[in-house]
């Protein structure tokens, strides 16, 4: 479903993506981790274009999406984007902040779109907070708004960006929770992602980069219990230290 | 005071009009009102303009803004009444002349105003809003705009209040706004120069108060929303 080919990408002198290639199946929830600057959010970002890549190609259901003259807000539509901070909009109601993409670009009606809406608040257990505004919730409740956010567009892949970082350890479970859900329904996933709990019963593969490169595509299984690469063993240690 | 009101409160009201042009605090209000209406949606592009991502748009807008900011107003209206008519050869009027160098510089001070509220907003809103598939123009009108104008909104006053004030700088081109007039009142009872310029100073602290005082309202109206 998602094709990268030898993705490179520069920020001036620094070479963010080197040599990046990979394939994400349909139905696939593909975690990627691997310490911080390693590229693993870049490279998230180049999925939906957030970032332009310098060299190699990256295709969606065989179509190059970097390619001139793609319909950027189209291949956008169809592909969920969750961030680390949330970035609901906060003049805004969670229902509202629900409806305004699809409403405003058409894919349904006033009516239709605020029926969508409730139930994929009430999907991510927030419908009693369908009228509140962002400031109003806490942080797991935002976050959650957000994925609904993204899902109300019924986009065919979901990409999360550290969607559990800026969270206070407490609210991390109702997230994960909630990805956990999106999973199961077949959900074709991306997730970039610290939590290794959730990396191990949900994915089915793990990609470990550092320093711009894929060092490890393995199983959680034999990732967690035999990595391969010296960086992904050190990493696992430093964090399995905490 | 009451006799020097009674006396000329017509003359201060419309100036010579019928006779003449319309003038004294009418014309004021009309120009001020007229400046405010032109300004707001030419000083919300240009400052739109001025943070978009196309070096076209954005570059001329910057250069107008450097200019027009380093100039003082006063010079403006002079040249766009003695200089531009001797090089275009087109003679516009006093209020015409005026109205167009007010607009210029408003609408310039209002950008700035406008992509300040703008670049206030952190980046992951616009993200955001790409992120859905929304276009550019799509994201600044629903999710941009009505944020940063709202945090802005007391800037925004403040300029447009400005505005109601540099019409009295119409006074250098003989525009009979109502600054010119009070001046010819004082002339003409010659010894009460202090209550003329009372009066004259209550009148814009009325104007000004009252469009605050609007502007107050329709925030509030707004507002009904929660804070940001």
């Amino acid at each position: 479903m998602i094709q990268l080919e030898q993705v490179n990408k520069w920020y001036g002198q620094y070479h963010a993506l080197i040599d990046v290639s990979e394939r994400v199946a349909r139905n696939e929830v593909v975690v990627v981790c691997g310490p911080s600057g390693s590229g693993k959010s870049t490279l998230i970002r180049t999925l939906n274009r957030l970032e332009s890549i310098d060299g190699g190609s990256i295709a969606i259901d065989g179509r190059d999406i970097h390619a001139r003259g793609v319909d950027v807000n189209g291949l956008r539509a169809g592909i969920g984007f969750v961030f680390q901070q949330f970035n609901l909009f906060p003049h805004l109601s969670a229902l509202e902040n629900c409806m305004l993409a699809p409403v405003n670009l058409k894919r349904a009606s006033k009516s239709e779109a605020k029926a969508y809406a409730l139930e994929l608040l009430d999907g991510v257990g927030l419908a009693h907070k369908a009228n509140a505004y962002p400031h109003e919730l806490s942080g797991g409740q935002q976050q959650r708004v957000a994925i609904a956010r993204a899902l109300a567009m019924r986009p065919a892949i979901m990409l999360f960006d550290e969607p559990t970082s800026a969270l206070d350890p407490e609210m991390v479970g109702e997230v994960l929770g909630v990805m956990r859900k999106l999973a199961g329904q077949g959900m074709t996933m991306v997730c970039v992602t610290h939590e290794m709990g959730f990396a191990r019963d949900v994915a089915d593969r793990i990609l470990f980069m550092a320093e711009g490169r894929i060092l490890e595509r393995a199983a959680p299984e034999d990732f967690f219990t035999h990595p391969t690469h010296p960086r992904a063993r050190q990493f696992l240690q430093d964090r399995s230290g905490r | 005071m009451t006799e020097l009101i009674q006396e000329y409160w017509l003359y201060f009201l419309v100036g010579q009009y019928p006779n003449g042009p319309l003038g004294g605090l009418s014309l004021t209000v009309l120009l001020s009102g007229a400046a405010l209406v032109l300004a707001l949606p030419l000083g919300l592009m240009l400052g739109v303009a001025r943070v978009s991502p196309w070096r076209a748009l954005a570059w001329p807008v910057a250069v107008l803004v450097q200019i027009v900011r380093a100039v003082p107003l006063l010079l403006v209206v002079f040249w766009a009444y003695f200089f531009l008519p001797a090089v275009t050869g087109v003679k516009t009027g006093q209020a015409t002349t005026m109205l167009m160098t007010l607009v210029l510089f408003d609408a310039v001070y209002l950008a700035e105003i406008v992509k300040a509220g703008i670049n206030a907003l952190p980046k992951g809103q616009l993200e955001g809003a790409r992120s859905l598939g929304l276009s550019y123009g799509q994201a600044l009108r629903l999710v941009i705009l009505p944020q940063a104008l709202r945090h802005v909104s007391p800037s925004l006053v403040s300029q447009l209040v400005a505005t109601i004030k540099a019409t009295s700088l119409g006074y250098i081109i003989g525009l009979s706004e109502v600054s010119f007039i009070a001046t010819q009142v004082n002339t003409l009872v010659f010894t009460r120069a202090v209550e003329v310029y009372i009066v004259l100073a209550l009148t814009y602290f009325i104007l000004c108060f009252g469009l605050s005082r609007l502007a107050f309202l329709l925030e509030r109206r707004l507002n009904r929303r929660p804070a940001l």
